[in-house]
C-alpha cells in the first residue's frame, strides 16, 4: 500500500516536470560583454520576446531591433514552431474531466542564427529543442514556450561567445 | 489571568502599527543575499512618483538581475496599503530610498515596473503591469566593500501606459537615509551610468561634460 503510494506521488512528481532536449547551459560570469548585434526575427508577434531572452543572456553589450549602421553585427533569426497536442478526442475527454486527466503536450522548436557583418554571413548556428511536458488542471502549460526558447537563446549566446567570431566589447 | 502593562501595551501597539503597517523598499532574493561573514556590495537609490496625481500607479520598482542569472534585486515604492517608508515628501510627490544589499559581481539594471489594481463595477479587480517592452541594458560591475548610488528616479507618467522616470543626482540627500538602515555602509560614491540606451523610460539631463561618464562614439 505505501509502495504503491509512493510510486504514485513520484509518478506524478516526475510526470508534471518537463523535459527537454537541448541541455541548460551554464554561462561564464565575470567575462567582457560582446559588442552590440542588432536582431531581425522573422517572427514579429515573438520578435520583442527572443530579443529579451538573448538580452537575459548577459553575454551581449546591447540588443537592437532593426538593420543596424555599416559595419555594425547583425544576426537574422528564423524560427520554426511545431506544437503537438494530442488527438482531439482525448482533448475533449480531459476538458470533461475538468482536466484531472493529464494531456502530453510538446513544443518543437528549430531556431536557425545567422550572424552577419554588411550582409556578409560569418557563421551560422542551428538548434533544435523539444519540450514535453504532461499538463492538467494543477499544472498548465504557461511558461513551457518560454522554457523552450529560453534554452536556445542561452545555448546560442554561449556558442557565439565561445566561437569569439564576435569582438569582445572594449571596457570603458 | 495574563495581564499586559501599560508600557508592554503601547509597545505592542507600536510594533503593531510599524511593524506590520511597511514593508521594505529593498527586494534581493535569496542567492543574491550575502552572508553574515560574505563581502558586500551596497547599491543604494531612490524611487518614487514626482506628483502622486500625475503618476497614479501604487506599486512602482526598478529591476536589477545577475548577469546572466535568473535572480535579481529590485527598489520598491508603495504608496498603498502597506506602503514601504516614505523618506522624501515633496510638494506633491513621495519617494523611498532603497538599499540592496548584494554579493558582489556583474549586475545589469534592465527593467522597471509599474502595477495597479482598478474596481470597476462592471469588470471587478483588473490588474495592470507597465514594464518595457523591450528590456535595456545598463550594466552595473559591484566591487565588494563599496556603496554606489544610482541616483533618484521619479516617475511621470502620460495617460496609464506612458511612464517614465526622471533621474537626478540627490546623493547628499539619499546618503544619511541610506545610512538609517545599513550604519555599517561605507561612504556613497555616485555610479554614473549612461541612460540615453534606456532613453524612453529614463529621462536624464543631457551629459554635460565630464560630469557624466558617457560613452564616446567612435563611429565616423
Amino acid at each position: 500500500m505505501n509502495r504503491c503510494m509512493t510510486l504514485g506521488a513520484v509518478a506524478l512528481l516526475a510526470g508534471c516536470a518537463s523535459t527537454n532536449t537541448l541541455p541548460e547551459r551554464t554561462l561564464p560570469d565575470g567575462k567582457d560583454y560582446l559588442k552590440p548585434i542588432h536582431v531581425m526575427v522573422d517572427d514579429p508577434e515573438n520578435a520583442a520576446q527572443i530579443r529579451n531572452q538573448l538580452r537575459e543572456t548577459g553575454v551581449f553589450r546591447s540588443v537592437e531591433s532593426g538593420m543596424g549602421k555599416p559595419g555594425d553585427y547583425s544576426v537574422l533569426i528564423r524560427s520554426n514552431v511545431q506544437r503537438d497536442m494530442p488527438p482531439f478526442p482525448v482533448v475533449l475527454l480531459s476538458a470533461a474531466t475538468l482536466f484531472l486527466l493529464p494531456l502530453s503536450v510538446s513544443i518543437d522548436t528549430t531556431t536557425e542564427f545567422s550572424l552577419q557583418q554588411d550582409g556578409k554571413s560569418l557563421k551560422q548556428y542551428s538548434y533544435r529543442n523539444v519540450t514535453h511536458k504532461y499538463s492538467w488542471l494543477l499544472d498548465g502549460i504557461g511558461g513551457m514556450q518560454q522554457e523552450n526558447t529560453t534554452r536556445i537563446a542561452r545555448a546560442f549566446a554561449q556558442d557565439v561567445q565561445r566561437d569569439g567570431v564576435l569582438p569582445v566589447e572594449s571596457a570603458q | 489571568m495574563l495581564r499586559f502593562s501599560r508600557p508592554l501595551a503601547v509597545f505592542f501597539m507600536a510594533v503593531a502599527l510599524t511593524g506590520c503597517g511597511t514593508q521594505p523598499a529593498s527586494l534581493v532574493s535569496q542567492p543574491l543575499q550575502p552572508g553574515p561573514t560574505e563581502p558586500v556590495a551596497y547599491l543604494v537609490g531612490s524611487i518614487g512618483p514626482q506628483s502622486l496625481i500625475a503618476s497614479p500607479a501604487p506599486n512602482q520598482r526598478l529591476l536589477f538581475r545577475k548577469r546572466g542569472s535568473a535572480y535579481g534585486a529590485a527598489g520598491v515604492w508603495v504608496g498603498v496599503g502597506r506602503e514601504t517608508p516614505q523618506d522624501v515628501k515633496d510638494k506633491d510627490g513621495a519617494a523611498s530610498v532603497f538599499v540592496l544589499a548584494l554579493k558582489p559581481g556583474d549586475y545589469e539594471f534592465y527593467d522597471f515596473q509599474f502595477f495597479s489594481s482598478n474596481y470597476s463595477p462592471t469588470l471587478g479587480t483588473t490588474f495592470t503591469s507597465v514594464q518595457a517592452r523591450e528590456k535595456f541594458n545598463l550594466p552595473l560591475r559591484l566591487q565588494a566593500g563599496k556603496a554606489y548610488y544610482l541616483g533618484e528616479f521619479r516617475s511621470l507618467c502620460l495617460g496609464a501606459s506612458l511612464c517614465a522616470f526622471r533621474w537626478r543626482d540627490q546623493l547628499g540627500r539619499d546618503e544619511p537615509i541610506a545610512r538609517q538602515s545599513a550604519p555599517g555602509m561605507p561612504a556613497l560614491q555616485l555610479l554614473p551610468l549612461d541612460y540615453r540606451s534606456a532613453a524612453p523610460y529614463i529621462i536624464a539631463p543631457l551629459p554635460a561634460g565630464a560630469s557624466q561618464n558617457t560613452l564616446l562614439e567612435s563611429r565616423p
